[in-house]
Parts: structure tokens; C-alpha cells; sequence
């Protein structure tokens, strides 16, 4: 009869679940291979369903720091390879004054990024405006600043684990699924600032002025618009969403020195996924991305999950450079 | 500018230790046999990599070592895995017969046989800059489309080039893996992403279009952090510096701009001596 059980795995419902621990408690020790196998059945039907809550919050951290890059590279033609630095800085930020000042973690966020916004007004104008418009020196300055934002950091906060609390804790009851509170807060920051984000670019003459920027940096100057201020505009709101990120980040996960470039090379796949240009675009390939990074280790193992989004945005980037949803 | 090198040279460590350890191959064998693989297998990669240039090239060649190095973090049947692969054998004693046996255990000696090949490695290198691939090379990187008007096969040239670099990329990792008699792919290691972007500086600050840039960079970047190494974790932070200061200041690298100091300051020499016979 087990074994018939082991046959099927669609059916690991809650008889499964039953069936399996029996099987483990009576057969421990005649087969203990087989137990262990319908253990991990059990188990994964579940960790799916929280697998899909967290990677829907890590859509949301992937959207708002892939969204900084995005926008930097859009009007400033910069590959900012540091933006991963100012998103663990970020959360270094909210870390330390919810911990030093006992702030609560909701002022201590807008805190953290209108810090973080501020030092993207310092990258910009000391580092990123001699070079802007020229790729490869962009990228170089970049990598130049990731390597001495991560040192700074590893030299000042020591290389720790560490975690943001003061989220949210415990979890709401919806039916037989439990939804923790935390991922679901992280989701409604990550909503709400992205609404606010659209209604800047869509609303107001700073955002039209932005997308016109994107289009053509020398035309916009003919309208009157300095190009410089542009910049100055997506460096604040890039960095502030990606200490937003970031925070959210330290508060689900944990935070170290070196979370940065993990987060950067998420941001990037999510940007090359959805291409330039569109920011629904950047939303459905932040989700796709959470999701997949979130699932995909669940269902075919570590490696598998880890590896297969490289190889996926790999082919995209040699079949079709453009992403999913850009345009020129 | 690609920023991939470590994940080559993880192939190229791993097989090669992998074919000394169960293939039964000698470290003489080994060596070349891994950098031939590592540079068939950038052949094949180089044609759909090249279809991109400049931004999205670096970004691909980046997503490429860290899948390589991923595939073999969890390939563990392979390469051991997280625990890394372990007892690579020393390689094997040269003899000359009726005079002495030279033995690689020591880290001495291993050292002399690393220089020895790094000097053949270099001296191969400096042919090339001067043959007719090497000139290919040079008219692509000035203007590839000139290059192509008067029928210079770009792609294949730009492919043949990255395959042979790729072999001396995988000699580099197998060298590595013979020095540390060990490996392992997790991204603190040698094959992380340090790796390829420490390279990519190197050349950079050195001078890219120099053939003396890459060594001179090489050597200054690596050097002038051992003077201070209990200061280890603050090297980054002077890489990253004069990373920048290069970039920002002297495109064309230490190199470059010493060789431009010297024009200038001979014609300034010049120019007074003129002077002082008026």
C-alpha cells in the first residue's frame, strides 16, 4: 500500500502528509531511504505554497532596486554596478536606527532613504558626471565604487549576519493558508512606492521631463531642461527605492556586507528581462524573477535554482538584447 | 571587455585536476589538454557572444562565469561541491637524464616552474601582438566597421582571439589549482566574481592598449597591497581607488600615461633647448 502512495506523487495532499508519517514512524528502520523520500514529498507540497509568498515579496525588493537601475541607466547611460552597495547600505541604515535610536522601522525607513537618496546625489555629481554618456567608463567607475562600498561597509559593520526587526511578526489566517505579516507588509511598501513612482512619472512635469530625458538628452536641453537635473532626480529616486529595497530586504532575510551583489545581479536580470524602457515591464519581470528564484530551488533542488535564470537570461540577452517588453 | 575570465579558469582548474586525478593523465598532459578544452569551448560560446557588444557583453560574460561557477558549486558528483575537491597531486618530477631530477612539491620550486611558464606564456603573447592576427586584432578595436569594409572576417577574428586568450585563462586556473593542491567554486573562492573584475582592473589601470599595461597593473595592484597586510580588508577599498583615478584621469592607464609624459616632457625639452639657442 505504501508504496502505491510513493507512486503518486500528485496526490501529497493531506493524506499524504498522514500516509508519510506513518511510513516514517513504522518503516524507520527497515527502509529508511524510502521514508525520507516521502518525507520530502510532504513537505514540499507545502513549502510551495510559501514559497510562492516569499517570491511574490522578493518580486516586490527585485522591482524596487531593479527600477534605480533602470532609470539610471536610462537617462545617464550608466551601468550603475553599485547599486547593490546602496541597497545593502540602505538596510545598514534602518538597522542602525532601529537598534542605536530604537526608532520605530516605518520612520526609520523614510529616513534611511532620503539618506540614501542624498548619497546618490553624492555618487552623481563627484563620480558619475564626468563620465556620463561614455559606457565603458561608467561601468569602470562603477565597479570602482562597489569594490570600496563593500570594503567600507565590511571594515565598519563588521562581516555579520544581521537582522532589521520591527517589521511586522506573526502571520494573518486566510482559510487553511498562513500568510505571514512581514512579506505581506514588504509587498504593501513595495506597492505603495511604486504607485507613487508612477504618478511622478505620469503626473507631473518632472517625470515627463524624465521620459523626454531618456528619449534624447540633447533635445531636452533645447526645452530647457538641464540634463544634469535629470540625473540628479533618478540617482535620489533610484537609490531611495533601492534602500527601501534593501531594508525590506534585511528585515525578511538577513543582512550582510555582501548581500549587495547577489541584489545587483537580481536587478540586472530583472532589467535585461523586461528591457529598457517600460515599467510594467520591469514589474512583471521583478515578479517572474522572485517567483523563480523563490520556487524553482524548491521544486528542482539548489542548483538547478540557481543556475537556470542565469541560463534563461543568457539566451534572452543573445536572442532578443532588447528584453520582453522594451523598446529603442 | 568581457567579465568572465573566472569562470573559464574554473574550467580550466577543474578539468585539468580532474584529468590528473581520475583520467590518469600527467600534469605535462594535463595542462595543455585543459586550456585546449577551455579554448574549444570559448569557440563555441564566442559565436553567439559576439552577436553583442561593449555593455551587454560585459553583462552576459558576467552571467556566464557566475553560472559556471554556480553549475560547479552544486554539481557535487563532479567537483565535490561546497566541500571542494581536494588532493590534486603535486605535479610530476622532471628528470634529465644522467644530470638531476627536478621535483614540484615544495611551493619553492613550484613558484620557479610558474614563472618559467608565465615568461613562455608572455613571450607567446608578444609574437602574436605582432602577427597578422594581432594586427587583425588591433584594426577591429580602432574601427570594426573599416575593418569589415576591407574584408577582415570580424566575428571570426574576435572569436579566434577570445579562444586563445581563453587557453592561457585556463592554463592560469589549472596552474592555481596545482599551487593550492585544492578547489572549490563558492563565491569567497579564487573563481568568485573578484576574480574576473580584479582582471578586468588590472588591465584597465595598467593600459589596455599596451602590451606592457596588463603586467604593469597586474604587478602594482598585487604588489602594494602585501606591504600592508594586516591592513587586508581595507585593500579593496585602494584597488577601487585607483580604479577610479585611473578611469577618471588617464584613459590610457599607467602605462599610457607615462609613455605620454615622456613625449611631453621630451618636446618640452625640446622646445627649451630651441628657445635657449635663440
Amino acid at each position: 500500500m505504501m508504496n502505491k502512495v510513493i507512486l503518486r506523487p500528485e496526490r501529497m495532499s493531506v493524506a499524504g502528509i498522514t500516509c508519510s508519517l506513518v511510513a516514517t514512524s513504522t518503516w524507520k528502520h527497515q527502509n529508511l531511504q524510502q521514508g525520507g523520500y516521502l518525507m520530502l514529498e510532504s513537505v514540499t507540497s507545502h513549502a510551495i505554497g510559501q514559497g510562492l509568498i516569499t517570491g511574490f515579496a522578493l518580486g516586490w525588493i527585485y522591482i524596487l532596486a531593479s527600477l534605480g537601475l533602470a532609470l539610471v541607466f536610462g537617462i545617464m547611460h550608466i551601468v550603475h554596478l553599485a547599486h547593490g552597495q546602496v541597497y545593502m547600505l540602505g538596510g545598514y541604515v534602518v538597522l542602525y536606527l532601529t537598534t542605536l535610536i530604537g526608532m520605530h522601522f516605518f520612520p526609520a525607513l523614510l529616513i534611511s532613504m532620503v539618506v540614501m537618496g542624498a548619497f546618490g546625489l553624492f555618487l552623481e555629481r563627484v563620480f558619475f558626471r564626468p563620465v556620463v554618456g561614455n559606457i565603458m567608463s561608467g561601468m569602470c567607475v562603477a565597479i570602482g565604487l562597489f569594490l570600496i562600498l563593500e570594503a567600507v561597509a565590511a571594515v565598519s559593520f563588521g562581516v555579520s549576519d544581521m537582522r532589521i526587526s520591527g517589521l511586522a511578526s506573526g502571520s494573518f489566517k486566510i482559510l487553511d493558508w498562513a500568510l505571514p505579516k512581514d512579506r505581506s507588509v514588504a509587498v504593501g511598501v513595495g506597492m505603495i512606492l511604486l504607485l507613487l513612482f508612477y504618478i511622478l512619472i505620469k503626473r507631473s512635469k518632472y517625470g515627463q521631463a524624465m521620459v523626454a530625458t531618456a528619449q534624447n538628452r540633447e533635445g531636452i536641453m533645447l526645452q530647457g531642461v538641464n540634463p544634469n537635473r535629470m540625473s540628479q532626480l533618478v540617482m535620489f529616486i533610484g537609490s531611495a527605492f533601492a534602500a527601501a529595497a534593501g531594508a525590506l530586504a534585511g528585515a525578511i532575510f538577513l543582512l550582510n556586507p555582501y548581500i549587495g551583489g547577489p541584489a545587483l545581479m537580481n536587478a540586472i536580470i530583472v532589467v535585461v528581462l523586461a528591457g529598457l524602457g517600460s515599467v510594467l515591464g520591469i514589474v512583471i519581470s521583478g515578479l517572474m524573477v522572485g517567483f523563480a528564484n523563490a520556487i524553482l530551488p524548491i521544486i528542482f533542488g539548489a542548483g538547478v535554482g540557481a543556475v537556470a535564470p542565469f541560463v534563461l537570461i543568457m539566451l534572452i540577452l543573445i536572442f532578443k538584447p532588447l528584453g520582453l517588453f522594451g523598446h529603442e | 571587455m568581457s567579465m568572465g575570465v573566472a569562470g573559464l579558469m574554473l574550467i580550466g582548474g577543474y578539468s585539468s585536476a580532474l584529468f590528473v586525478k581520475y583520467c590518469g593523465l600527467s600534469f605535462w598532459t594535463a595542462l595543455p589538454t585543459s586550456g585546449l578544452l577551455v579554448a574549444f569551448i570559448a569557440f563555441g560560446l564566442g559565436y553567439p557572444f559576439f552577436r553583442l557588444k561593449g555593455m551587454y557583453f560585459a553583462i552576459l560574460t558576467m552571467l556566464m562565469g557566475e553560472s559556471v561557477r554556480m553549475t560547479s558549486f552544486y554539481w557535487t558528483a563532479l567537483t565535490g561541491g561546497s566541500a571542494g575537491l581536494t588532493g590534486i597531486p603535486a605535479p610530476n618530477p622532471i628528470t634529465i637524464p644522467g644530470m638531476i631530477t627536478i621535483t614540484f612539491d615544495s611551493k619553492f620550486n613550484y613558484y620557479y616552474l610558474m614563472l618559467v611558464i608565465v615568461l613562455v606564456s608572455l613571450l607567446i603573447f608578444y609574437r602574436l601582438e605582432r602577427s597578422r592576427l594581432g594586427s587583425t586584432i588591433q584594426t577591429i578595436k580602432e574601427n570594426d566597421i573599416l575593418a569589415q569594409s576591407i574584408g577582415i572576417n570580424v566575428t571570426l577574428s574576435k572569436i579566434i582571439a577570445f579562444a586563445v586568450s581563453s587557453f592561457f585563462v585556463a592554463i592560469a586556473g589549472a596552474l592555481f589549482g596545482f599551487y593550492q593542491q585544492s578547489l572549490s567554486s563558492d563565491a569567497q573562492s579564487k573563481f568568485g566574481i573578484d576574480t574576473s573584475v580584479n582582471v578586468l582592473i588590472y588591465t584597465i589601470v595598467g593600459g589596455q592598449t599596451k602590451f606592457m599595461g596588463p603586467i604593469i597593473g597586474a604587478f602594482i595592484l598585487t604588489v602594494i597591497p602585501e606591504f600592508g597586510r594586516g591592513l587586508r580588508e581595507y585593500s579593496p577599498i585602494l584597488i577601487g581607488a585607483v580604479f577610479i583615478i585611473v578611469v577618471l584621469f588617464l584613459p590610457k592607464g599607467i602605462v599610457g600615461g607615462f609613455e605620454d609624459l615622456l613625449r611631453w616632457s621630451s618636446k618640452a625639452a625640446a622646445k627649451f633647448k630651441a628657445r635657449q639657442f635663440q
